[in-house]
């Protein structure tokens, strides 16, 4: 449904999108994941051709942005980062006014009032954008980009400055609206993207780091060679012990309890396993091994991870 | 294209801002009207337009046109409206209409003028309507005028005080043009006359190279205006 090709976008020597390619399928919710700067919202723009790319392909549907952006437009509802609202209209008003921009053929009032519905604003509908919350303000950008029944919907940051009901409302609403349309959505929240997406997108710096399902991002990257085991012995006896163990790359004591009583994150070079030769070895010391478990990652750990590593590849270049 | 220009139309009308240009409008002509037409007992209807042309356009245009681009950018609304399946050129032309249209509205006053002096007295007809052509393209002109200004910042005030010091430097080139020596000078001078150029349908002459002059002039800024839009998205 949205096929993205070596996307690149320079503001003048500054890249702020730097190759990079994608694809969401139909009926797809894809996450875009990324700090504060990563490109996403110009990623986002480029999408809904606010801005140009550098250089690259975009294509809707199979129109091409560029070569035929009204066709590709027409397919597109867009929520940018801040709802572009006219602040002196009604609800109404506006609504009907984007209407009539998106030369909607779908009986007026009849849409109008179903996309009011969706995002509850019925009871608001004559009110001035103006006096409206910010929540309302945000339902009211959700509205617009709804008008059209589009097939594609690009929401940058949706829940940005909302109360945790009304984002909770949000999510929900986006779950929703997910059946039989393709959404982009972007955020630098992790938890969001993890409940709402089927797919994530994490960029930084310009650049895509890891392209996946959610499940898939989290078992790719947790670690199997990593565990944690909590082990009864003189701390720093343990771990000298431990990191002389063939096989073991790095260990670490993680956190003291009680007593002698110790986590310590040990991590193997890949395809060894240690954690028989461990076990034989505390029993030889006489340090008991009280529990022993796979370290998993969150994907916060595992976001972190792939930022950290594209920004220190980034120093190095 | 329509959408955009009944909204900026209606919005005219939303905000007091429509009302209190008409009510400058009409005051001020009311008032040239009075003293020129009534207590002079003359039909000859072109004082009030060359008043118009001369002083209220100053004022009316920067006032309404000032908004036009500079608020979309400044509430970020451009978004929505280069994100929809609207051409660039067709958000210009509804903007340009909108403001064209209530130009026009406001113009209308003259032909209660001019039914006032029927009524009295026996106006030249082809007078009547030079001079509102001639009114009708001049503001036109500087609405485009206007609105290019309008969109090169974000600030309302910028291309209004912008958009006033071109309009009076207009005049003031147009006035010198005559006196200058300077071949080159003076056909520069003479090309940005847009009041000067409208002397001809002051005396009911219909010259076709005028009114292509005026739409030339509109069609450039209205051009200029589009590249400035479609160069925010390349740079």
């Amino acid at each position: 449904m949205i096929e993205v090709r070596n996307l690149s976008k320079r503001y003048g020597t500054n890249l702020a999108v730097d190759n990079i390619s994608f694809d969401v399928a139909e009926g797809e919710i894809l996450g875009f994941l990324g700090p504060n700067g990563a490109g996403k919202s110009t990623t986002m723009n480029i999408l809904t051709g606010y801005l140009s790319a550098s250089e690259g392909v975009c294509k809707i549907d199979g129109i091409d942005i560029l070569e035929n952006p009204l066709e590709a437009k027409k397919k597109i509802g867009y929520l940018p980062e801040q709802p572009p609202l006219y602040l002196d209209m009604t609800v109404t008003e506006y609504l009907n006014f984007v209407y009539d921009l998106k030369r909607c053929k779908l009986p007026r009032e009849k849409h109008l009032a179903e996309v009011m519905r969706l995002v509850r604003i019925e009871d608001h509908a004559k009110r001035l954008i103006k006096n409206l919350s910010k929540g309302y303000r945000q339902r009211v950008g959700f509205a617009q980009a709804l008008v059209g029944n589009p097939k594609v919907l690009v929401l940058d940051e949706p829940t940005v400055g909302l109360d945790p009901k009304q984002i909770i409302e949000i999510r929900n609403l986006i779950q929703s609206l997910g059946k039989g349309r393709t959404i982009i959505l972007s955020s630098h929240i992790l938890p969001e993207v993890q409940a709402i997406c089927e797919k994530i997108v994490v960029i930084s710096k310009g650049r895509i780091v890891a392209n996946d399902t959610p499940h898939h991002l989290a078992t790719q990257l947790a670690n199997e060679s990593k565990f944690i085991a909590r082990i009864c012995g003189p701390a720093s006896d343990v771990l000298r012990a431990v990191k002389e163990l063939d096989g073991v790359l790095f260990a670490e004591l993680q956190n003291q309890m009680e007593g002698e009583t110790a986590d310590y994150l040990i991590e193997s070079q890949p395809g060894i396993d240690v954690r028989k030769p461990l076990f034989y070895l505390l029993a030889q010391r006489s340090w008991p091994l009280i529990g022993l478990k796979n370290y998993d990652m969150s994907l916060e750990d595992i976001f972190m991870e792939l930022v950290d590593h594209s920004s220190g590849e980034g120093e190095k270049a | 294209m329509f959408a955009i220009f009944k909204r900026e139309l209606k919005n005219y009308f939303i905000s007091p801002i429509g009302y209190v240009l008409l009510a400058i409008f009409f005051a001020f002509t009311g008032i040239i009207f009075f003293i020129n037409n009534i207590l002079s007992n003359t039909s000859e209807i072109a004082g009030v337009f060359n008043a118009i042309m001369s002083t209220l356009l100053m004022i009316f245009v920067p006032i309404l046109t000032m908004k036009l681009m500079s608020d979309e950018k400044r509430q970020k609304t451009d978004q929505l409206l280069l994100t929809s399946p609207v051409s660039p050129t067709g958000i210009v032309l509804g903007k340009f209409f909108s403001a064209f249209a209530f130009y026009a509205i406001a113009l209308c006053i003259t032909v209660i003028y001019g039914l006032i002096l029927s009524v009295y007295g026996e106006p030249s007809f082809s007078s009547f309507v030079g001079n509102f052509v001639a009114t009708l393209f001049v503001g036109g002109a500087l609405i485009s005028i206007g609105l290019f200004l309008s969109s090169l910042t974000e600030s309302q005030m910028i291309a209004g005080i912008s958009t006033f010091a071109v309009i009076l430097a207009v005049s003031i080139l147009g006035n010198i043009g005559s006196s200058l020596t300077n071949p080159v000078f003076a056909a520069i001078a003479n090309f940005f006359a847009i009041f000067q150029r409208a002397n001809e349908f002051l005396y009911g002459v219909f010259n076709v190279s005028t009114i292509i002059y005026y739409i030339s002039i509109v069609a450039i800024f209205i051009f200029l205006t589009v590249r400035v839009l479609e160069k925010k998205r390349w740079s």
